[in-house]
């Protein structure tokens, strides 16, 4: 699943339960914080060379958009800034369909990176969630984060899904593999 | 296209064959949209749902919803994808099991859809004589109320529906 450069939109969907506050690995001081930092780079990049448009979208036992798509970096960055570890529960399925709601009516390649470090206890099933995005030609990379893969509570979902060509799940044990990851997942 | 939206009741209390049944049927028409819920909703597809019927069997192993389900919540998802596309959907099915009495009063969705220029059909899968329930059905007389006769199919009773609403 790699993107061409032509014009896009992405929406961020960056897990901020409480889990996301502990530091794992090379993701220090925090999971959050570490993957707040990459994003915003990898945004910066996508918005200043690419044209991109950029969504934001956040969630824990909630998901909630903060960001409709723009291609004003330094809201983007502002945004980012003020994410904190927000409260208990996961429910990525939930955020997955938020961001695609983000990009109805958008005309460009539609596409969807959500990072989390790999829980799933409320809201919608990732499945469902998954294929909503899919039916709306919504290109979904997943990125889990920290440990091995083994840790992953919904791998089992999310093998399924990729096997199915839904969704493309990678699992970024450390920050350089997450880096990695996200120019894989857009083509960079 | 067919201009129809299903909001399908995806909790336990709708069988998982009965609901897979019913969707199964979508495969003859093109729906508009297909939102399933339970306590809370989730669309599934919009615009051209035609594409579930490669998707039958990845569907069949999407886990329920939890209950208990709150048809408002569904209505909401229909009018939302309204206001948002600026497309005003011409009819909305509701399945529901009605396990119970739902937090938001039922006439609260009617009125949300019907402010739009929706209507709205809500079939009742459950149908018992709970009285809760029959007041709710006697409030909503004046509505399109459809409820199976004992043993009658759901999907033949949807399939009747949505072939009477496109031709």
């Amino acid at each position: 699943m790699v993107l061409s450069s032509s014009l896009y939109d992405v929406v961020y969907v960056i897990d901020a339960s409480l889990s996301m506050g502990k530091g794992v690995g090379d993701f220090r001081p925090s999971k959050l914080k570490a993957v707040v930092e990459t994003v915003a780079n990898d945004a910066s990049y996508r918005v200043k060379s690419l044209q991109a448009r950029v969504g934001l979208v956040a969630f824990y036992g909630l998901a909630f958009p903060i960001l409709p798509l723009t291609g004003n970096l330094e809201l983007v960055i502002r945004s980012l800034s003020l994410l904190e570890n927000t409260g208990e529960g996961s429910a990525p399925g939930d955020a997955l369909i938020e961001a695609a709601k983000l990009l109805r009516g958008s005309i460009r390649k539609k596409s969807i990176i959500l990072i989390t470090d790999g829980d799933l206890n409320m809201g919608a099933p990732i499945e469902l969630a998954a294929l909503y995005a899919y039916n709306n030609n919504v290109e979904t990379c997943i990125i889990t984060i920290g440990g091995s893969k083994d840790r992953v509570k919904i791998r089992n979902q999310l093998d399924f899904l990729s096997s199915a060509g839904i969704i493309h799940w990678v699992h970024a044990p450390s920050r350089g593999e997450m880096i990695r990851t996200l120019k894989q997942c857009l083509g960079a | 296209m067919a201009d129809i939206a299903l909001l399908l009741d995806s909790t336990r209390s709708f069988p998982r064959e009965e609901r897979l049944d019913v969707m199964d049927a979508l495969r003859n028409i093109n729906a508009r949209l297909l939102v399933l819920y339970g306590i809370r909703a989730y669309p599934l597809c919009e615009n051209n749902c035609k594409i579930i019927r490669n998707l039958i069997n990845i569907i069949s192993l999407i886990p329920d919803i939890d209950g208990p389900p709150e048809p408002y919540r569904a209505v909401k998802e229909a009018v939302e994808y309204s206001i948002q596309y600026n497309y005003i959907l011409d009819n909305i099915i509701l399945i529901w099991s009605a396990p119970r009495k739902p937090l938001v009063d039922l006439r609260i969705a009617f009125n949300l859809a019907e402010a739009l220029g929706m209507r709205l059909y809500l079939v009742i899968t459950k149908p018992h004589s709970a009285r809760w329930l029959i007041k709710i059905i006697n409030n909503l007389a004046d509505k399109r109320i459809i409820i199976p006769r004992k043993g009658q199919n759901v999907r033949k009773v949807i399939e009747k529906l949505v072939n009477e609403l496109i031709q």
